[in-house]
């Protein structure tokens, strides 16, 4: 098989999207799934990872089963599949209507690409109908989620293990992620119980993107630096900040500086974000300031600037966030803002979301008297994102030993932060450091290398000449005239 | 009208017989057996479901807004009542054109479904074939889809923004109302304002921007069910509510219709007891031919309404301590009736506090 298949890979691209050759990395990845093997591939946000899982189908024939733990990452999939003119497409999660969600059940075997989320896969009746179709492989897509020491931790993601291991003939797995420390690509092996899996890494070097490390004092200096660069230099861009006030209070001093800029957060309604993202698609927003929650769908080729207004918790959400600039392979600049405060804010936050042993012992004495795992959590004060945590490691170690599980787990975050915060406060290329935090060393040390190695943001920024002009309200009828293009 | 005007408006027909949350339960439209009651009692339809998703921050925010500029107060058991000031505000406020109980929250279904259409034939007739879709929801997607392939088959761009215009135009709403309505559509190279950017714009609040929008939206749904046309009809099917009883109550109705008693309901249906008498309650104040005398006896059913009237209150607590012996659930019940034991049922046109208005005039 393996001798027939490489000649075959070409025309496969060409035929299926039209493509002459694949970007790098990719056709490894997709020779390994064809010839049956459990695959870990960790590839730098837009490489092309959707291609992976979405071309060994086709020379397979059947259905190929994603499981995917974000679901707006899963409603982006599918829409660009269909987009792309893919009609054998459907989703399962818990956003589909009752009705909806029996038609795709009364159709499964019709579909190529089954979305799947994590909860939806280990009901039993639905679990009972997917072992019934003829797989060709199964995606684990987001599998960093899948570690415990990753930044965004299902617990609901585990249990494709159970999944996994309860079937009779399990087809090969496909892990896909786009950042992975050693200790979660162990993980990620692990939970999907795969058999010696091939290893395909990329180091997530984006040799486009220059590294710039700036040390301020608070968060008044932050604020200023912001403002006065971005007078100077243009996007478009992305703040990443660490809460919904902050996101909102940028936005308005930088429109107040004739800069279009506009917050995003979980706060927001679901139109608004979604109209947000239409205008910084269109190129009519120039700034977006950013909770984390923005960026995970977002395909804007042409970001130039992504600017970190706090220290990010970890090596994987700082690189994977700095990957949403350059797309396009042009020249692009990212920016981290650091005072020596932002270490306790940052481990405040990140702690936030995991529950005290203490509580977790509570928690268990009040499901040992029958209460609802749920509502005891909620008379604790615990997130939703705590409770299925200690939901999960409650039903599986018992109270002493999912106390100590949180225990090992807050430490594990500590070390993350730790490990920031040495980043931050190291000297020496930026790039070498930030790659060191993965175990790789940069390939090739670009011009515009990082402000270590020194960094003229002329070279690599354009400057603004003139303010934006903000349009008024327009008149209803010249703007459904204007819709319409009538 | 604005968010805080409306608020007030709902205060003056609760009538100090009620706390804040009763006002918060309405305009979200809780489907709880205590907010229909008041619904029903205290004539609330227009604003019922107004607002499903508001947050309580921002209602708080318009209480204390209302409380400190003395139109509203609280007694000492926390009920809320109109001042002399209020009530002055209230009496000169225009009439409310919203329609709650009617559409409860699906005119944002006709809302998504008109912008996805908008959207799509503008990216279409471009010749843009890729865009993201402004609405998420996948059966709005379905919707709109299939709109494409009956209703709208066929169509030119000019003639389906003929249809909007002029439906629009028909609903006598002024210009600048309209073209706030109309900066939340998104296009090719156009998309539609967020609330915080149409606030900076107009100068108007995120809030009375969306009350407003609601507002707009059931005016012109109700002119669209008086005056259809094709594609308009076809982009509101189904966001009128066709039954008043929410489903979980009618499936209840079914089954006592089927001549289930109340625990062998809430034993099949596998809920609590206190839910189906929810349900009973809500199906007395819809329904006019309610065997109230099933539950309660005449004479008591009489007395009830002589005492409620006497005491001029809908107060269970004060209607409880009159008859010790009456469950709450059968003075809910008798309640429910009142004012409709002659058969005078339905509720009256949304107009102004206390005094029912036909329809609303032009605005
Ligand atoms: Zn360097």
């Amino acid at each position: 098989m393996d001798m027939t298949i490489p000649e075959n890979l070409d025309s496969l691209l060409k035929q299926v999207t039209g493509f002459d050759e694949f970007r790098e990395g990719q056709e490894e990845v997709i020779r390994s799934v064809i010839c049956g093997h459990d695959t870990i591939a960790v590839l730098p946000t837009g490489a092309g990872k959707s291609l992976c899982y979405q071309l060994p189908v086709h020379a397979l024939g059947g259905t190929v089963l994603i499981v995917s733990p974000l679901l707006s990452l899963m409603e982006d999939q599918v829409a660009q599949l269909k987009m792309k003119g893919e009609k054998r497409v459907a989703a399962l999660n818990s956003f589909l209507a009752p009705k909806e969600r029996s038609d795709v059940l009364a159709n499964l075997g019709r579909y190529r690409y089954l979305f799947i989320s994590p909860e939806m896969l280990i009901q039993p009746y639905i679990s009972g109908r997917i072992k019934q179709l003829k797989l060709a492989y199964i995606v684990a897509d987001e599998a960093h989620c899948i570690s415990q020491w990753g930044f965004d931790f299902r617990p609901d993601y585990l249990r494709l293990r159970e999944w996994l291991e309860a079937l009779e003939n399990r087809p090969p797995v496909l892990a896909l992620t786009a950042t992975a420390s050693e200790k979660a690509i162990r993980d990620i092996a692990d939970y999907l119980l795969m058999k010696q899996p091939q290893l395909f890494i990329h180091p997530p070097d984006r040799p486009n993107i220059a590294m710039e490390l700036i040390g301020l004092d608070g968060r008044e200096e932050k604020t200023e630096w912001i403002l006065e660069n971005l007078s100077r230099w243009k996007g478009p861009g992305i703040i990443y900040v660490q809460s919904r006030k902050r996101a909102e209070e940028l936005a308005d001093l930088l429109r107040s500086r004739q800069i279009s800029a506009a917050a995003f957060h979980a706060g927001m309604e679901t139109e608004d974000r979604i109209l947000v993202q239409q205008q910084y698609l269109n190129g009519e927003l120039e700034w977006i300031c950013a909770t984390n929650a923005f960026g995970m769908g977002i395909n804007k080729p042409d970001i130039r600037w992504i600017i970190h207004d706090h220290l990010p918790p970890s090596a994987a959400q700082y690189i994977q966030e700095i990957g949403r600039a350059g797309r396009d392979g042009g020249q692009s600049l990212s920016t981290l803002l650091y005072s020596e405060s932002d270490a306790d804010t940052a481990a405040f936050i990140a702690m936030d979301d995991l529950p005290e042993p203490e509580t977790v012992r509570f928690i268990g004495r009040c499901a040992a008297e029958g209460m609802d795992i749920a509502e005891a959590g909620e008379r604790a004060g615990l997130s939703e994102t705590a409770i299925r945590v200690v939901s999960y490691w409650l039903g599986r170690l018992g109270t002493e030993k999912a106390a100590s599980q949180m225990e090992s787990l807050a430490a594990g975050k500590r070390n993350e932060i730790i490990a920031m915060v040495r980043f931050a406060e190291g000297r020496g290329c930026i790039r070498s450091r930030a790659m060191g935090l993965f175990g790789y060393s940069p390939a090739v040390r670009p011009a515009h290398c990082c402000s270590e190695c020194g960094l003229e943001p002329p070279q690599i920024l354009i400057a603004r000449t003139s303010a934006e002009n903000t349009p008024g309200l327009l008149d209803w009828r010249k703007r459904i005239s204007g819709l319409f293009g009538v | 009208m604005s968010f805080d005007d409306i608020l007030l408006n709902i205060i003056s027909r609760l009538d100090g017989e009620r706390y804040k949350h009763a006002a918060f339960h309405l305009m979200k439209g809780k489907r709880s057996g205590q907010t229909l009651q008041d619904t029903e009692y205290y004539r609330l339809h227009p604003f019922f479901g107004m607002l499903p998703s508001l947050h309580a921050n921002d209602f708080n925010r318009c209480y204390q807004r209302l409380m400190a500029s003395g139109l509203i107060a609280e007694k000492e058991d926390g009920t809320v009542f109109l001042t002399a000031d209020g009530r002055k505000r209230a009496s000169s406020l225009g009439p409310v054109r919203l329609n709650g109980w009617v559409y409860r929250g699906m005119e944002q279904v006709f809302f998504a479904r008109l912008a996805l259409t908008i959207q799509t034939v503008s990216h279409v007739s471009a010749g843009d074939r890729m865009f993201m879709p402004v609405s998420a929801d996948p059966a709005v997607q379905r919707d709109v889809r299939n709109l494409f392939g009956t209703v709208l088959r066929g169509r030119k761009p000019v003639e389906i923004a003929l249809e909007i215009c002029e439906g629009l135009e028909s609903t006598g709403m002024e210009d600048d109302r309209l073209s706030r309505f109309a900066a939340r559509l998104t296009g090719k190279g156009m998309s539609g304002m967020t609330w915080h950017q149409l606030s900076g714009l107009t100068g108007m609040s995120e809030m009375d921007l969306k009350v407003e929008w609601v507002e707009s939206l059931h005016i012109w749904l109700d002119a669209i069910a008086d005056n259809p046309t094709p594609i308009l009809s076809a982009l509101s099917r189904g966001v009128r509510a066709e039954s008043p009883l929410t489903d979980s109550a009618k499936k209840t109705d079914e089954l006592y219709r089927a001549g289930m008693g109340m625990p062998e309901i809430a034993q099949r249906r596998n809920l609590k007891m206190s839910t189906i008498e929810d349900h009973f309650v809500e199906i007395a104040i819809n329904d006019p031919t309610f065997p109230l005398r099933k539950f309660a006896a005449p004479e008591d059913i009489e007395a009830v309404r002589n005492e409620a009237d006497r005491l001029a209150t809908r107060k269970l607590s004060v209607l409880k301590k009159s008859f010790p012996g009456l469950s709450y659930f059968q003075l809910r019940l008798i309640l429910a009736r009142l004012g409709k034991e002659d058969g005078q049922d339905g509720y009256d046109d949304p107009g102004k506090p206390g005094q029912p208005a036909k329809t609303g005039h032009g605005l």
